[in-house]
């Protein structure tokens, strides 16, 4: 069960780096006029979202008992 | 008449001797959710604002419902599901053709001015709708599921000043409840893509006519990342084709099929029961719950 809870906590990740990646762009992209810049910020959080669930796959993979 | 008599049923591939069951019991969500949205409009209808939107939210969902139907009596090709979930959301663009921006916490306020209904509703709508059609396939999973985004997305209605949505949402939620008592382990009905997909409409719609975009899209990581995760494989959605379905061991456990998903990353970790990972994926959608209503109470 605490392998449960863990991979739980760890399905926080994608969502975690994804907003922290989102904001940092939007920050970055101040002089961009608002709809490119929220196009822009939009495709960041897909990418780091995409980039984040992979993570997760990769640790779920070495918390998997070798047969 | 009942539905496996009419050839509407399915097997229950998670148990040892496969038994088949009712499929489409989402129709029965779609009749308790058109009933009672009947019921409080008759009561409360006024011709406001409020009331209206109330009602073009309840016409998109329970239109989604009837696409739903059609798919699990006919099934829809994938090409056409998309351009009648995009028809059935036309009720709620219709609604929120006066609205232009969307909240994000800490960002604030976007003007996306007609890109709003035109654009961000009817995708809201179709995405949400297919995400939940995907993390899906065990008994009480999907209406758990439900139940628990819908009840959360109630609460933040009302306690952001939504009243009439927070009802529409307890609506759905409790119509849900009483079905996931006959979906429960083990299932006696599946909910079809009548559930899935309303469950998934229902969810965006919320968000949408209570502006509380960004709490529905934080309700939703759990099936984004289910989506993110098959997306990204060498052979994007043809992988049950390819590795077939779940297994069930003789003692009960599941084996996991051949490609990554999250239902399968709770089974690789530790051996455990269809029931036991229903629960732990419920428990997971409860803590986005939870955290959608944190974000949706600190920043609104």
């Amino acid at each position: 069960m605490n392998r449960q809870a863990f991979v739980i906590g760890l399905s926080l990740l994608p969502f975690a780096l994804s907003s922290v990646a989102a904001f940092l762009a939007w920050e970055a992209a101040m002089a961009v006029e608002t709809v490119w810049r929220m196009i822009f910020i939009v495709l960041v959080w897909i990418g780091a979202f995409a980039g984040g669930t992979q993570l997760f796959w990769r640790v779920v993979g070495l918390l998997t008992p070798k047969p | 008449m009942k539905f496996p008599a009419l050839g509407i049923s399915g097997i229950d591939i998670h148990k040892l001797d496969g038994p088949v069951r009712a499929e489409m019991g989402g129709f029965a969500v779609l009749i308790a959710l058109a009933a009672g949205s009947m019921v409080y409009l008759g009561v409360t209808y006024t011709l406001d604002g409020p009331s209206v939107l109330f009602a073009g939210a309840a016409l998109t969902i329970a239109l989604t419902g009837l696409v739903g139907v059609a798919d699990d009596l006919v099934e829809l090709s994938q090409k056409l599901k998309p351009f009648l979930i995009v028809a059935a959301s036309v009720p709620l663009m219709i609604c929120l053709l006066g609205r232009s921006s969307i909240f994000i916490p800490v960002i604030g306020s976007i003007h996306l001015a007609l890109l709003y209904p035109l654009v961000a509703v009817p995708l809201a709508i179709t995405t949400s709708a297919n995400f939940s059609n995907l993390l899906a396939g065990f008994n009480g999973l999907e209406a758990g599921c439900a139940a628990i985004s819908l009840g959360a997305m109630a609460f933040l209605s009302d306690a952001t000043g939504h009243p009439a949505i927070a009802v529409l949402g307890c609506i759905a939620a409790f119509a849900y409840i009483g079905f996931l008592i006959l979906n429960w382990y083990p299932a006696k009905v599946f909910p079809g893509d009548t559930g899935t997909l309303m469950a998934g409409a229902a969810l965006a719609a919320l968000g949408l006519a209570s502006g509380l975009e960004f709490e529905a899209i934080v309700l939703s990581i759990p099936a984004a990342m289910d989506f993110a995760l098959k997306m990204m494989h060498r052979h994007p959605f043809k992988q049950r084709h390819l590795f077939g379905n779940t297994k069930i061991r003789a003692d009960g456990t599941l084996e996991p099929a051949g490609y990554p998903a999250v239902v399968h990353a709770f089974m690789k970790v530790s051996p455990i029961t269809e029931k036991q990972l229903v629960v732990s994926l419920l428990a997971m959608q409860a803590v986005f719950a939870s955290l959608a209503i944190g974000i949706g109470l600190v920043f609104t």
